[in-house]
């Protein structure tokens, strides 16, 4: 799920954090530059650490120290396949979506729910629509009543998009496609003989 | 219907493998040279320029891919930095906005399997893995996800009847995840949750 990356970037440490020690002062640079930052390899969670600092000239004109640095971050990105154990957000006609708490945007699109199901409107919420997965004689809910394990399918970057309409999702910069359509994923309590765990939120 | 499992590259696996590192705890993250439990990466063929969004300057990624962490790892550091501690204490050299995105991610892998594993554990287990001949992309959602039963390693293995891995070998698989990996904590009051990482998984 997770991986380091390392990166070299020239770095501008603004005159007033000159007076901290020089690796403070730049792992704080570069955490406004890349922390909670989604870049093409991922969405960047913490620096792991700098690797070497070279430079530090001061530019004519500005009075910042600029900095060549080559460091390590670490960066969520799953890769293709990797099982996930995903909380749920919310459902729609498309499909599901998933959160990870840190990472909200993972999509479950209709055709990767495991058929035969049907999509109807939600009792106990009325904006929503529920998934109802129907197995035999069995029919199963997916709701957020436990964890779902999901299995990613795939990973896109959306580019920017110049205009949107007022009341559009917020533009998500990285989005994890998942499947629910296999053995042992879905939701826990689908594949255990024990009690589904419940959604404890704070 | 199934759709068909991605091809992940299993079967050349080439590069280095998995070394196992011992050495003191959380402070080995702050060594240079450290390179974590590393399985090979399945990106980095695709070494380009990359264009940091942010800014109009060219970001060099010397690597994309350093090394894939594991949950266990990502929750090493997390705490090596103090992300265990309790919520009203901050640390001096972390912005706010890290902090609380430490959190966030603390809090989603205090509920995986990774918050009762050590770096014995894990390095043990995929020694341990490679009588079965497990691609590392699949020892890795091993050690994440813990599967308890053949339905739960199922989605993990990729086309095991072409590989020669029969009933047998999963149930061997699944044996071997009894015996090296502690069970996953139980999610039901989040306060409640022992955060001792145990040596070694008693199983009742």
């Amino acid at each position: 799920m997770f991986c380091l990356s390392e990166l070299e970037d020239t770095v501008r440490v603004p005159p007033s954090d000159l007076n901290l020690p020089l690796e403070v002062a730049i792992k704080k640079a570069l955490q406004k530059l890349f922390l909670d930052k989604v870049l093409s390899i991922g969405l960047c969670v913490s620096i792991y650490g700098i690797k070497s600092i070279e430079g530090g000239f001061v530019l004519p004109g500005d009075g910042a120290a600029t900095y060549k640095v080559r460091f390590r971050i670490v960066v969520f990105r799953p890769f293709v396949g990797e099982v996930i154990a995903a909380k749920f957000k919310e459902s729609d006609s498309n499909g599901l979506r998933l959160t990870l708490g840190f990472f909200e945007d993972v999509y479950v699109p209709a055709p990767l729910i495991p058929t035969p199901n049907r999509c109807e409107p939600d009792p106990y919420n009325r904006n929503q629509m529920r998934w109802v997965w129907k197995y035999g004689d069995d029919e199963f809910i997916i709701d957020d009543s436990c964890q779902i394990k999901f299995r990613v399918e795939n990973i896109s970057y959306p580019p920017v998009p110049t205009e949107r309409a007022e009341d559009a999702k917020p533009f998500a910069p990285m989005v994890v496609t998942g499947t629910i359509d296999d053995d042992g994923l879905g939701p826990v309590s689908w594949w255990e003989a024990c009690a589904p765990i419940s959604d404890d939120e704070d | 219907m199934r759709g068909a499992l991605p091809n992940w590259g299993l079967t050349k696996g080439k590069g280095n493998w998995f070394h196992a590192l011992v050495s003191s705890p959380a402070s080995r993250h702050d060594q240079k040279n450290y390179i974590p439990t590393s399985f090979f990466d399945h990106h980095q063929k695709n070494i380009t320029y990359l264009f940091s969004p942010i800014k109009s300057h060219k970001t060099v990624r010397m690597k994309a891919n350093a090394g894939t962490l594991t949950n266990f790892e990502v929750l090493d550091l997390l705490n090596s930095r103090g992300a265990s501690n309790d919520t009203t204490r901050v640390i001096a050299p972390i912005s706010t906005s890290e902090y609380t995105r430490l959190h966030v991610v603390y809090d989603y892998l205090m509920e995986t399997p990774a918050c009762t594993q050590t770096l014995e554990i894990i390095t043990n287990f995929s020694d341990q893995c490679k009588y079965f001949k497990l691609a590392k992309a699949e020892i890795l959602n091993i050690i994440n996800t813990r599967p308890s039963s053949t339905v739960n390693l199922a989605p993990i293995l990729e086309e095991p009847s072409e590989r020669g891995i029969d009933k047998k070998a999963k149930e061997g698989i699944l044996k071997l995840v009894e015996a090296l990996l502690p069970p996953p904590p139980i999610v039901e009051a989040r306060g409640e949750n022992e955060e001792e990482e145990t040596e070694e998984g008693e199983q009742s």
